[in-house]
């Protein structure tokens, strides 16, 4: 399988299916990453992502090969979050109504597994929506995408020990949200 | 390794403590698990039918972001600039000696460094989340304000220079030029390099103004300083003057830095 790197190239040189490889490969994970810095508002995820490709695909010269592609690609998608959040301060309007209406109205799961399970994700991501978005973003590359933390460091254009020190801080703060969620 | 095991691993990694690690597991495993449907295949599809992407060229980019800087630099530092740099000229032309242009090489350092002093800081700068994301990184961004403000000065230099020789037949051009562009580059080096070390723009452009007045006046020869003027400390201005441009870049593109905290 050829990896990202040289699919990238591949688009640089004009192939468009390997955008449409790269597509298939990265965007599952990617709206998972958008999905939950927006605070879970699933369509806005979609266009971030859409619109992070399309970036990808208008500005594939600017990618450097053999640069990791994945770091580029998410850089561009946390840009555009970050971007949208300045624009409109929508982060606590939409967020989690579009996931209820899917959950309860998705045919494989019953009214009840669906409100169990659309309480949980209410509240991780409301907690997640009470960090800065620096530390936000830190924490779900690094516990959802499993990103190393200089990949972390390539993506978000930050030196490592920025990185190390706004993990632990996101962390520390992630903890004192949930005793006091937990105690309220 | 199963996918619970990696995380909890993660967490240890990074808190340094099993017990820490413990206490945030369960949510950070619900942040992992929020239930998601994804479109992958219809973008896909999508992406198949787009046309040819447009080319960029490097130089359209940075082109770009050259303009938005215009936007960012406060609009009182070209009217300032172009103000003072015309009083500079009319200034030479009234006190004029034969090879001498003492009020143009006097003022285009002070005027060039005042802006410079300008570029940088948290009284210039929109606040940290607009900042943070913004899709060049902040070195880019002050070495393009950099090359506005210290362009902008040049090119008014440049420009007096060239009217006050087509005025006054006893003028060279080259000699003149060289009289003020090397303490241009030294001076406004140093006002970037104090704006970004003390984040304070008023204190740098305030610095810089001492400094000259001292540097043009008796005292520097009382207090027997070397005379940073003649031709023979040229070299050095403009070698102090790219460590000190390379020392501000430095510390000013560092994002940690330039928000003013330790994130």
């Amino acid at each position: 399988m050829l990896s990202d790197e040289a699919l990238a190239l591949g688009v640089q040189q004009g192939q468009q299916q390997d955008l449409v490889n790269l597509v298939e490969r990265h965007h599952d994970a990617l709206i998972g990453y958008v999905y939950r810095l927006t605070g879970g508002n699933r369509l806005l995820s979609e266009d971030l992502v859409q619109e992070a490709f399309l970036r990808v695909w208008r500005g594939i010269d600017s990618y450097q090969y053999p640069r990791p592609f994945k770091a580029w690609l998410y850089a561009i998608a946390t840009n555009l979050v970050r971007n949208h959040m300045k624009q409109a301060d929508t982060r606590r309007t939409q967020s989690v109504d579009d996931e209820v209406l899917d959950l309860m109205t998705e045919p494989t799961t019953s009214v009840e597994e669906g409100l169990v399970q659309t309480e949980a994700a209410h509240d991780v991501l409301t907690l997640l929506q009470t960090l800065p978005d620096h530390q936000r973003e830190v924490i779900v590359l690094r516990y959802y995408q499993e990103l190393p933390l200089d990949q972390i460091a390539e993506v978000l254009g930050i030196p490592l020990g920025t990185v190390k020190s706004r993990l632990s801080l996101g962390l520390r703060r992630l903890r004192h949200a949930m005793e006091d969620s937990h105690e309220a | 390794m199963k996918p619970e095991d990696r995380l909890r691993r993660l967490l240890e990694e990074d808190l340094g403590s099993t017990e820490e690690a413990e206490a945030l597991f369960p949510l950070i495993q619900q942040l992992r698990d929020v239930p998601l449907v994804t479109t992958a295949p219809r973008l896909a599809a999508l992406v198949a039918e787009m046309p040819s992407a447009p080319q960029q060229s490097y130089w359209r980019q940075l082109w770009l972001i050259l303009k938005a800087q215009i936007r960012v630099v406060r609009r009182e530092i070209w009217l300032a600039s172009l103000l003072i740099m015309t009083l500079g000229v009319f200034v030479t032309i009234a006190q004029y000696q034969a090879s001498s242009a003492q009020a143009l090489a006097l003022l285009a350092p002070l005027v060039s460094a005042a802006g410079v002093a300008f570029i940088y800081g948290p009284v210039v700068d929109p606040p940290m989340e607009i900042l943070l994301s913004m899709p060049v990184s902040p070195r880019v961004v002050l070495l393009a304000r950099l090359t506005l403000v210290y362009g902008f000065n040049l090119a008014l230099g440049l420009a007096a220079s060239v009217t006050l020789v087509m005025i006054q037949s006893g003028l060279s051009l080259w000699p003149l030029v060289v009289a003020w562009l090397v303490p241009m580059t030294f001076l406004s080096a140093l006002a970037f390099c104090l704006g970004v070390f003390t984040r304070d723009p008023m204190m740098s452009a305030l610095t810089c103004f001492v400094l000259w007045v001292f540097v043009h006046s008796d005292m520097a020869a009382f207090f027997n300083a070397p005379d940073l003027l003649s031709v023979s400390a040229r070299p050095f201005l403009l070698m102090l003057a790219a460590g000190l441009g390379m020392v501000a870049l430095w510390l000013g593109g560092d994002e940690d830095w330039w928000v003013g905290e330790l994130a």
